[in-house]
């Protein structure tokens, strides 16, 4: 189960562009299967990018698009979720305190 | 006896070493076909470089391990061991280094046996590699340019590219080539192309139309294709770099009627990652190569052509469909 402590990473084999501020283009070298992302999607992907948990990175989108924490947990994970499953995002050990 | 060969290639120096003599009429073909300038030796400052040595003795081994990457009815072997490239045929192996843009072959006596195409194939596409290691990127394409205005067919073998080149270099159009294009990036963002010299490969030369082209044509065994000398049939009209401004996506298709349709940028940048593969894992120029991609669909408008029964019989209308794509918009994309 994913946990909002958790820090994840781009996987290694994915390499990604982003067409315009609102679309994000991601491509896993081993499958050659690409995939799209939106503009949460794509301010996502570069949260991750940046080192943010996903607690921080459900803070950053609460401030952004003015929507409450449920919401924005709910997003987060969902598509912390299928990116896991997709072998686009990799998990790093949570830190400690 | 060692040579030694300096040239620059697109504006990126290459340097051969090679032992004996074999080699060296190979060279000064592939040197010809890449459009490639002989220079002294003396490298140009600040310029990407790639070098090669081709040996007569020797052994490369692959390691276990390595990963296939070529498909079964492919030529050549391609293997790929962390960041090194092998390309084998045979006993003769070319081991490619993708970080440092080096590359050492040993070639068997075998492959000199061979028909002259196969021993310049396996070289050519090494250099290729190469030239990928330094921001070069290969596209599976058909690049014409008419009017200042660059026009890039994209598709599968087997969609109409040679087909529809053909027909509008008949129409007075200028071409690059029929099947291989290299996009560079010039550093703001623009990309250029590049032609990839050869002969265009045609289905058969029936049509009476056609019958001069025969002169200018060769067959080789066990391949159906009229290779197309277009550097004698049409020599003022190669062109060997264009801006691109339109990509047309050719598909054949069953209905009576072809016709042009807008296609979105995501879509069409996977079109063209489809004919521009990626597929060295942890390559330093992955993120380049999809940068380049990307450019080149904000670069250009996209169109698919639905290609149907109605250019089969009139390919005329190939040349009214496409006059009739709009140029407005390609003038603010210049």
């Amino acid at each position: 189960m994913i946990r909002l402590e958790q820090r994840f990473q781009h996987h290694s084999q994915v390499v990604s562009t982003e067409l315009d501020p609102s679309e994000a283009v991601l491509l896993h070298l081993e499958s050659q299967k690409y995939y799209t992302l939106n503009e949460t999607g794509s301010q996502i992907w570069k949260y991750l990018e940046e080192g943010l948990n996903l607690r921080q990175i459900t803070q950053e989108l609460q401030e952004q698009y003015d929507i409450g924490s449920i919401e924005a947990e709910k997003s987060v994970l969902s598509l912390i979720g299928e990116l896991e499953s997709e072998k686009l995002v990799q998990s790093l050990k949570a830190k400690k305190g | 006896m060692i040579n030694r060969k300096s040239i620059s290639v697109y504006g990126i120096h290459l340097s051969i070493e090679f032992e004996g003599e074999k080699f060296g009429e190979l060279i000064d073909r592939l040197t010809k076909n890449l459009s490639a300038v002989i220079q002294n030796s003396v490298r140009l400052k600040k310029a990407a470089s790639i070098s090669l040595k081709l040996l007569l003795s020797g052994k490369i081994s692959i390691p276990k391990g390595s990963r296939l990457l070529s498909p079964e009815h492919a030529l050549f072997k391609v293997l790929n061991w962390r960041g090194m490239i092998y390309l084998v045929y045979e006993d003769s192996v070319l081991q490619l280094d993708l970080q440092t843009g080096t590359a050492i072959g040993y070639f068997d006596e075998a492959i000199f046996k061979k028909p002259r195409p196969v021993c310049y194939s396996f070289l050519d596409s090494s250099i290729r590699i190469l030239l990928h290691s330094q921001g070069l990127f290969y596209l599976h394409a058909a690049a014409l340019e008419r009017q200042n205005i660059g026009y890039l067919f994209v598709a599968e073998s087997g969609a109409g590219k040679t087909t529809n080149a053909l027909h509008l270099v008949e129409k007075g159009w200028n071409y690059l080539s029929d099947d291989s294009v290299f996009l560079q990036g010039n550093g703001n963002k623009k990309i250029i192309l590049h032609s990839i010299p050869s002969e265009f490969r045609l289905n058969g030369i029936n049509e009476n139309s056609r019958k001069h082209l025969l002169k200018h044509s060769f067959t080789v065994p066990n391949n159906d294709k009229h290779f197309i000398r277009m550097e004698k049939a049409y020599p003022a009209q190669y062109r060997k770099h264009c801006a691109p401004h339109i990509i047309i996506f050719p598909k054949i298709v069953n209905d009576g009627v072809s016709r042009f349709v807008p296609v979105g940028k995501i879509k069409a940048l996977g079109l063209l990652m489809n004919e521009s593969p990626l597929i060295f894992a942890k390559y330093h120029q992955n993120n380049n190569h999809l940068e380049v991609l990307k450019n080149l669909i904000n670069q250009c408008v996209t169109y698919r052509l639905l290609a149907g029964r109605d250019l089969l019989h009139n390919p005329d209308k190939l040349f009214d469909l496409i006059s009739s794509v709009p140029t407005t918009i390609c003038e603010n994309s210049k």
